[in-house]
């Protein structure tokens, strides 16, 4: 074999070698850091805080682990609670921070939405002005809701009115 | 085995095993994998034998009934169904490099590009949704009949031509390219391709176009959305358009569908790579594809001109005709209308001979002078290295079908539920898939740097 056979045959296959090399490191990467960013959205700590990035695969985790859709979840949000924990249902957090595929998620996999929690969720969407929200809860049955809608107080937060135990 | 084809073998097998892996981990959609759960459970195996339906698979729905019915659980029969995809994807890799058997180094380097050829095809890379495995089966059954029509004649591998293109139809309509595939071998004096069996095949494809046509009273002129230039008509506006004399818009298709392998461009009919080159902003992943393909397809034409004033009986020359036999038959049948995926059973043909076009241009590049070496060595790293870009973005494009389908389980089961409310099996089979929609673990896209993205063509 001449050198230009040499030389030509390895300009060639190097690609496909350093491919295949950049392959095997990726995979390798990948099983030993599966949390990496390269390879995954940020880790969620709280179903409210997967619900307010609306990353549907990390909130669903939690629905897999076990915890209730229709219970109410702690959030905290400089302007949609005024800085203060309140206890919401994670619809009505998914609703207030316009996270249209969280709600898709969370009312497929249990959560209620009955008359009580479909005026709710109008009234709150309403009241953040989310047109695109009032389109998806309309989709899912949602009618709008006959007034008055729950008085919102700025200085408690946007959300306060619907948090749990509220009037 | 030459140790060079095991060299080609283990260069291959990264790519290989990480997409076997990735299929493997793919979730089943809602979209579509529900719905054909659905009608092999409510349907005998029997009706998908009758051809009154625009898409015919009676193979295909076959397999997926006896998985379905037979695996003995859930968990077996979408295991099955994923094998059903996994196997053919391996096969046509290891069939192509053992079918190419390069016994030198160069020959080797050759091999390495041919096979990121057909990795990093568009007509390769649509074919990987699972569970729709009608092509990616006819595509190894395509490149194994050429191999027997290529060897020795033998009563048995003239039957076995015969059932490999039969099973090939039972999957798609695209299995009906084996038949000029054989004819034409027949013609250019291949040694397996027996005037018998190109006889018997061409009888077959009469009675089978005479069943599809007797048997369906009314057929829509088209069936799917089409690209015309730069925008996509659906059915509905086609059929308004050009429902008086559809056949111009049937060329035109059928060419796009050609072009699609040969250049990379159009998609589905629609020039998307010229568009958005002519509004000055073309991305890096499209003229990636459109040069790398521009690029090969040249040297196929030159190599097969070449072969073809060399000796019009050689392998070479029989394998650039069935080439353009193939591709010709590809888009006839793709004339409705036009998807990457419809090149399919024409890319293993493409990339065999972009082997032996790559193998003859590093033989003329070794004897001319050294100007001209450089700049063809130099040509020829930035190819392979354009396509072996193709064949990593093709792993990462199954990975976002693995996402999407992911996703599907998350997002669409609501509407769903209402949509399909009268239908008790389709929920049932539904509900019955969930767990395996949603568990952990599906592959997920890579998370690469935007220069990254825009270079393979990721969104």
């Amino acid at each position: 074999m001449t050198d230009r056979q040499r030389l030509l045959a390895w300009v060639m296959a190097l690609p496909a070698i350093v491919a295949a090399a950049a392959l095997i490191t990726l995979e390798a990467w990948r099983s030993r850091a599966p949390e990496s960013p390269l390879f995954s959205t940020p880790f969620a700590y709280s179903l409210a805080e997967a619900v307010e990035r609306d990353d549907v695969s990390r909130a669903y985790e939690f629905i897999r682990a076990g915890q209730d859709p229709n219970t109410p979840i702690e959030v905290r949000h400089a302007v949609l609670t005024g800085g203060r924990p309140l206890a919401l249902l994670p619809l009505l957090w998914a609703v207030a921070n316009d996270s249209g595929q969280s709600v898709r998620m969370l009312l497929g996999y249990g959560a209620r939405f009955d008359p009580a929690t479909q005026r709710a969720a109008m009234c709150l969407a309403a009241t953040l002005m989310r047109e695109r929200m009032l389109e998806l809860l309309r989709h899912f049955g949602a009618g709008d809701p006959a007034p008055p809608c729950p008085a919102v107080d700025e200085r408690d937060g946007r959300v306060a009115a619907f948090a749990a135990g509220s009037p | 085995m030459p140790r060079w084809t095991w060299a080609v073998l283990l260069v291959t097998a990264p790519f290989l095993a990480i997409l076997c892996t990735v299929l493997w981990q793919t979730p089943f959609p809602v979209t579509e994998a529900v719905a054909l759960f659905e009608d092999v459970t409510r349907a005998p195996v029997s009706q998908f034998f009758f051809p009154e339906t625009a898409y015919y698979r009676p193979l295909f729905h076959a397999s997926l009934s006896t998985l379905w019915h037979y695996a003995g659980s859930l968990e077996a029969a979408l295991a099955g169904v994923r094998l059903l995809h996994i196997i053919p994807v391996v096969t046509l890799l290891i069939l192509f490099v053992v079918h190419v058997r390069p016994t030198t180094l160069l020959e080797a380097a050759a091999a390495t590009l041919a096979v990121a050829v057909l990795a990093g095809s568009r007509g390769f890379r649509d074919n990987l949704e699972i569970p729709l495995s009608y092509t990616i089966v006819g595509m190894p059954l395509a490149l194994f009949a050429w191999v027997l029509a290529n060897r020795e004649p033998r009563a048995w591998r003239s039957a076995l031509i015969v059932l490999l293109t039969l099973a090939a139809i039972g999957f798609k309509e695209q299995g009906l390219v084996l038949i000029p595939l054989v004819v034409t071998a027949w013609w250019m004096g291949a040694p397996g391709a027996t005037r018998g069996t190109a006889a018997a095949l061409a009888v077959l494809a009469v009675v089978y176009v005479a069943a599809r046509v007797a048997v369906r009273e009314s057929w829509a002129p088209f069936e799917q959305a089409i690209g015309l230039g730069f925008i996509e008509l659906e059915p509905d506006q086609a059929e308004a358009r050009f429902g008086g004399f559809p056949y111009l818009v049937y060329a035109y298709t059928a060419a796009a569908t050609i072009g699609n392998v040969l250049f990379s461009e159009p998609t589905r009919g629609i020039f998307r790579i010229v568009n958005d080159t002519v509004q000055g902003h073309p991305e890096i992943w499209e003229m990636i594809h459109l040069l790398s393909s521009a690029a090969v397809t040249a040297l196929v034409v030159w190599w097969g001109v070449r072969s073809w004033r060399a000796d019009r009986t050689s392998l070479e020359t029989r394998l650039f005709v069935v080439t353009i036999v193939v591709l010709l038959a590809s888009g006839a049948l793709s004339f409705n209308y036009s998807r990457d995926r419809l090149g399919g059973m024409a890319v293993p043909f493409y990339a065999l001979s972009a082997f032996f076009a790559i193998r003859a241009a590093a033989g003329r590049a070794l004897t001319a002078r050294r100007p001209q070496f450089v700049l063809a060595a130099a040509g020829l790293a930035l190819l392979a290295a354009a396509w072996q870009s193709r064949a990593i973005s093709t792993i990462e494009i199954a990975r976002i079908f693995s996402a999407r389908n992911s996703s599907e389980w998350l997002l669409l089961l609501p509407d769903r539920r209402v949509e399909f409310a009268e239908r008790p099996v389709y929920l049932d089979i539904m509900q019955s898939m969930i767990a395996q929609g949603t568990a952990p673990g599906p592959a997920r896209p890579t998370h690469y740097p935007r220069i990254v993205k825009r270079t393979l063509g990721l969104p």
